[in-house]
């Protein structure tokens, strides 16, 4: 007991100067920044509500949905064509198939987040100024357009993946356009597949868990530099509370 | 990888592709082909049920080896 003791304390020894370093580099930056924010405090608006903030922001929304839409429609109709040919023996082809749906779920996430984010700076940036400008409100008419087609296509792209799987796994249960879809794929996959999924979700947590004191320091330095309220910083903290809740309580729950 | 297995080498006297065989135990063709590489070990279960349909014992498909680099990294733990 004593041996483990005194590997316990070894272990937690090795690990403070490194930790103690890093609080001090943190203070320290935080300090001068925060000390200097006072000294460049400038308006959000001047830096987020520009027109050349608002058009980017239109044309990386319109790029990023037709790249994702054309790749994403190649690799249906490439995996499509070679599930048609598929003889059951051949291993690469079903291989094949799950990874390109992969990446295509990947970028149709990716794309509809992309959308989300550049649709608020459109909108919340023209939306005050409608009344006084038709061209205003053509503009933000058509970025309503573009926003919702692109949403609704993303959807589409991705049930046909699914459907694509589906065909391949015949286990395989559940519609995107199910509320319910995630618990029934989840409860059609067997334990390798729910393994893997564990495995990127704990990829996640982790990854976010180390972000997320980052990212709390930017909504709270932007508030400090840039005025954008303490609203930001408060959500990423409330974000941040629910995913350690959630991992802890479910957590309690398994280990009784 | 300390779980070696002959999977592949059954399957193939059976003459069943990786769908069917998943079938057969009931899960997906690409769980057959990660056990098959060593990349997935299967639970107690899946394994006792993919000895059941090849009719032997567990141990003549699924067999544990402590390999170098896993006795290295204990060592190194």
């Amino acid at each position: 007991m004593m041996n483990r003791r005194e590997e316990i304390k070894k272990e937690n020894k090795k690990a403070v100067p490194l930790f103690i370093l890093l609080i001090c580099i943190g203070g320290l930056v935080g300090g001068i920044v925060g000390g200097a924010s006072s000294m460049i405090r400038l308006r959000i608006d001047q830096v987020f509500g520009g027109r050349l903030i608002v058009d980017t922001a239109f044309v990386i929304m319109v790029a990023v949905a037709i790249l994702t839409h054309i790749a994403g429609w190649y690799t249906y109709f490439k995996c499509k064509n070679r599930l048609k040919g598929w003889d059951e023996e051949d291993e690469e082809v079903p291989e094949h198939i799950e990874v390109g749906s992969q990446y295509a779920m990947w970028g149709i996430t990716v794309n509809s987040i992309v959308s989300f984010a550049c649709f608020a700076v459109v909108a919340s940036n023209s939306m005050n100024q409608i009344g006084e400008d038709t061209a205003k409100l053509r503009f933000v008419m058509i970025a309503v357009v573009i926003f919702v087609i692109n949403l609704f296509a993303g959807v589409l792209m991705q049930q046909k993946f699914v459907d694509l799987i589906k065909e391949m796994n015949p286990e395989k249960r559940g519609s995107v356009y199910d509320v319910k879809f995630t618990k029934k794929w989840m409860e059609s996959c067997d334990e390798a597949e729910k393994m893997q999924t564990y495995q990127s979700a704990w990829a996640s947590y982790r990854c976010m868990g180390s972000l997320y004191p980052f990212i709390w320091l930017f909504t709270y330095l932007a508030d400090l530099l840039l005025d954008i309220g303490i609203f930001a910083s408060v959500v990423v903290a409330v974000l941040w509370l629910i995913q350690t809740s959630i991992y802890y309580y479910k957590a309690i729950q398994l280990s009784r | 990888m300390p779980l070696y297995n002959r999977l592949k080498e059954y399957r193939a006297k059976l003459g069943v592709n990786q769908q069917r065989m998943g079938k057969m135990v009931g899960v997906s063709r690409q769980t057959i082909s990660q056990i098959e590489r060593g990349d997935y070990s299967p639970s107690v279960t899946l394994a006792l049920k993919i000895a059941k349909v090849f009719e032997v014992q567990v141990e003549e498909i699924f067999w544990y080896e402590e390999d170098e680099e896993h006795d290295e990294q204990k060592r190194r733990d």
